[in-house]
């Protein structure tokens, strides 16, 4: 309690004297300027000052790549005459939002991104304002049902501005593949070098997914049903997986070591959402290629690889000094401008209704793909906090795979006990 | 103890001032300060006084508030209305546990300190009057302050190093220690509200038959085995380095420590990094080796995959980046021992392996085993070695510590990673405790210890 009237009592001393000044000198300056707004200007009230902090990953930072939350947020404050917002930044992921938010609230950001299925972590932790009313129609209104779905929690509150979709599918080198022969991983592993990052649990759960294994029901919302990976199905995809680490043109490496290889040539495929669009494209130039993942032979039938879908969001801490303006930042970067401008410094795949129907953006190869991912194949990830069990023991299992360690001898043992961890925390 | 024999043979303990003293020195306890003003030390008295009402003040405004809440945690939940002109729900904030544990035992920590003031009170109020009755002035403010320059010194040098470790160490830990009988932990979602479950998180963790219990045991085991490898090896391979530099036939003395000292320069991390990337399945060592064909061409040597090798690789890798500092701290020994020594061991007829047995090693271990206990210590918490190289790998699918993580690397993973404070809390004690004993039973039967003055 006394931490927190210290805080104010130096954020309000903060704000007293700085911001203060400068904004006091802004107004003299257009006085002068015209007279018209000389008049209005008399009417105007004192903006309210107020410090405001945001999180986002560090690209969203970087003039590198067109600031894109320094931009957004400053023209909200321009736009926002009857506030004074002092804006601080910080750096954090989607996914680290659900520990580091709930970690000391106190210290989290007013306005932060978060990635959907942290929803319940931080629903349960008290970190997330729910919106409603004119927000929420407005969220209804512009966002499909299907990501405003993903941000709704067990009470049935909407807890988030829908940022971008979070699937993945594959980069490719058109030098290498034509547009038939990337529809199937064993045509793609004889024609040249394919990435996939097996020791990642997102990445290694496409193929699991594809062969029919569930994650807590067909639509990730069946707490009771589980992680699924015990079946006959699930046993013959690790056979598959002993094999395909073996074949010498498979490599296991993250999508940021994959990209490495790909500028010196030795990776001609890899697996990787939006995030990395941006980068691929320089090293391709005209080869560029994007596809939905391709479907892989296990025992003789065409299987299609399904990565998991979900979504990342705006959110807004539950303890703001600000809710209005928190929320109205959130809504403004989640809204047309700024999903545009996303799109236009990231490649970020947009969300919002009216975007999408742009024509210039829905014939980018990036968004179709993305689109056509999430609408045909992606299998929703879900939300639930037990979900995050399964991570640890992927982790573990993908880097047995790849040295070897897992046999068809031992197949069916390893995959039972990587079952068995995936529905445990480990810890009772 | 050794206070409370020093303040009887004074003759100015609290038992005496309570038994033999007026009813004003009883009274100093309620009132502190009072026995002062009585004998007109005023400035003591005033302090003392100021303190009291300090302490009460907090007390009421705040104390109270959460040592009460301490007991249960707190129970309230955070709340939202719904704000129909702005539109936006407002929440109003519940108990936060974590905060009222915190202020709880700054509370208590501040308690304690009232404690003390009353003894202090009592006890000067007792001094006070026995030098009135002896027919002697009570000592002034001025005369207790030179006091602290003469007979007190200990006092005032001790005053500040004492406080410090009291604040930034023993209350954090204090602080640190009371999560691990809580459940605060992202199970079932207790990081806002959670509660004390008393010693149910060690029951778990000693249970052979726990998940916890069987990650638990084969983690210790092998971050013991770990501190005495990688204590030992550092330590005679450094001593046999060091000897052979300090050989008398040996060149160049200067510039083969200049050469072994050099991988000091590097930054520890950078190394560990450097070599981490090195010996992965397709680094540079195996590709190097796979070029000279001694390896298939998709064969690889399994340095951080298999649990045997990855143990190995780690307590090498440690060789390397330990051994420089070893070298350095023995040669300073080394040229220490009397030349005579070695003269008469010689004309004995002694061996150079007797000699090293029957001289430089008793010498040595006489005088450095105090170090290797630092050492040892350091090497059970060595968090960098093992987290910036193997990352505790290789891990099996079923537990959530890998074979070559330490407790320390495993308890970074549960806490920072996976939000298992309550579990981290209880590893960071079993650590201590390991360590403790250890580190107790071989101080306590070496010779530095037994005989100080022993190796002549």
């Amino acid at each position: 309690m006394r931490k927190r009237s210290l805080a104010i009592l130096l954020a309000a001393m903060l704000a007293a004297t700085l911001p203060g000044c400068s904004k006091k000198v802004e107004t003299t300056g257009k006085n002068n300027a015209t007279p018209d707004e000389q008049q209005s200007s008399t009417e105007t009230v004192e903006p309210v000052s107020m410090e405001l902090s945001v999180w986002s990953p560090s690209e969203d930072q970087d003039p590198q790549y067109g600031e894109w939350l320094n931009t957004m947020c400053n023209k909200f404050n321009e736009e926002h005459p009857e506030w004074d917002i002092t804006f601080n930044y910080g750096v954090c992921t989607e996914s680290d939002a659900k520990k580091l938010v709930p970690q000391d609230i106190d210290a989290a950001a007013d306005v932060f991104l978060f990635s959907s299925t942290g929803l319940e972590n931080l629903c349960q932790a008290n970190s997330l304002s729910q919106l409603g009313g004119k927000y929420l129609d407005t969220i209804n209104e512009n966002y499909s049902k299907v990501l405003v779905d993903g941000l709704t929690y067990e009470d049935g509150g909407v807890y988030g501005v829908p940022m971008t979709t979070n699937t993945f599918f594959m980069y490719y080198d058109k030098s290498v593949y034509s547009e038939d022969d990337v529809k199937s991983l064993e045509t793609m592993l004889e024609k040249g070098k394919v990435a996939i990052p097996l020791t990642d649990g997102f990445y290694s759960s496409s193929f699991y997914l594809g062969a029919g294994c569930t994650f807590f029901g067909e639509d990730g919302r069946d707490r009771n049903a589980g992680i699924d990976l015990g079946g006959e199905n699930a046993t013959a995809v690790t056979n598959y997986l002993v094999d395909l680490v073996k074949n010498p043109n498979m490599v296991v490496a993250t999508p940021a070591d994959a990209i490495a290889m790909m500028r010196e040539g030795n990776v001609n495929a890899y697996l990787c959402g939006t995030w990395q669009a941006e980068q691929t494209k320089e090293i391709l130039g005209d080869n560029f290629g994007v596809a939905p993942l391709p479907s892989f032979n296990l025992n003789g039938t065409e299987t299609q690889m399904k990565p998991f879908g979900s979504s990342k969001a705006i959110g807004v801490k539950s303890t703001t000094k600000y809710p209005e303006v928190a929320i109205e930042l959130a809504m403004y970067l989640g809204g047309y401008e700024g999903q545009k401008l996303h799109y236009e410094t990231r490649n970020y795949v947009p969300c919002y209704n009216e975007l999408l129907e742009d024509a210039g953006i829905r014939e980018d190869i990036v968004v179709k793909t993305d689109a056509y991912t999430i609408a045909n194949i992606a299998v929703p990830r879900s939300n639930f906090t037990e979900m995050t069990y399964f991570w640890t023991p992927a982790e573990s299992f993908g880097t047995e795979l790849r040295d070897g360690v897992v046999t068809h001898d031992n197949a069916k043992e390893k995959t039972e006990a990587f079952n068995a961890s995936a529905n445990s925390s480990g810890i009772q | 103890m050794r206070a409370r024999k020093k303040s009887f043979l004074t003759g100015y303990s609290f038992t005496r001032a309570w038994k033999d003293g007026s009813i004003i020195v009883k009274m100093s306890s309620v009132v502190f300060g009072l026995g002062c003003f009585v004998r007109k030390q005023f400035i003591k008295g005033f302090m003392l006084l100021f303190a009291e009402i300090a302490i009460l003040l907090f007390m009421m405004k705040e104390g109270m508030y959460y040592l009460k809440k301490l007991i249960t945690l707190g129970d309230v939940e955070q709340y939202k209305i719904w704000n129909e002109a702005k539109s936006v729900y407002e929440y109003v904030d519940g108990d936060r546990s974590l905060i009222i544990l915190l202020y709880g035992i700054i509370t208590l920590a501040i308690l304690f300190c009232a404690v003390i003031l009353m003894r202090i009170s009592v006890i000067n109020a007792y001094k006070a009057e026995e030098y009135v009755k002896n027919n002697k002035r009570p000592p002034s403010l001025k005369d207790e302050v030179y006091e602290l320059f003469d007979n007190n010194l200990h006092k005032t040098l001790l005053f500040l190093p004492i406080s410090g470790v009291l604040i930034f160490t023993i209350l954090p830990l204090i602080f640190m220690m009371s999560m691990a009988f809580t459940n605060y932990s992202v199970e079932n979602s207790k990081l806002v509200l959670f509660d004390w479950v008393g010693l149910k998180n060690f029951k778990n963790m000693i249970n052979f038959g726990s998940g916890l219990g069987k990650t638990f045991w084969p983690v210790l085991g092998w971050t013991i085995l770990w501190a005495i490898c990688a204590t030992f090896s550092n330590y005679f391979i450094g001593m046999v380095l060091a000897m052979f530099i300090n050989w008398k036939e040996i060149r160049a003395k200067k510039f083969w420590r200049f050469c072994f000292v050099l991988t000091v320069a590097i930054p520890h991390f950078v190394t560990l990094l450097i070599l981490r990337q090195m010996l992965q399945p397709e680094g540079a060592v195996n590709i190097l080796l796979r070029n000279m064909g001694i390896l298939q061409a998709r064969e690889s040597l399994p340095f951080f995959t298999n649990t045997v090798w990855a143990r190995v690789t780690v307590v090498l890798i440690n060789i390397w980046v330990g051994v420089p500092y070893t070298l350095l701290q023995v040669t300073g020994i080394l040229q220490n021992i009397p030349g005579e020594l070695y003269d008469s061991a010689r004309v004995d007829g002694a061996g150079p392996v007797t000699i090293f047995r029957k001289i430089t090693l008793p010498y040595m271990l006489f005088v450095t085993t105090p170090f290797l206990i630092t050492v040892f210590a350091g090497n059970v918490n060595n968090f960098n070695v093992i987290f910036l190289t193997s990352q505790g790998y290789p891990r099996a699918v079923e537990s959530t510590a890998g074979k070559t993580d330490l407790l320390i690397t495993w308890l970074y993973k549960l806490t920072i990673e996976n939000q298992y404070f309550d579990v981290g809390a209880v590893i960071g004690i079993m650590t201590f405790i390991t360590l403790g004993i250890a580190s107790l039973i071989s101080f306590r039967l070496s010779g530095s210890y037994k005989n100080e003055e022993g190796f002549r």
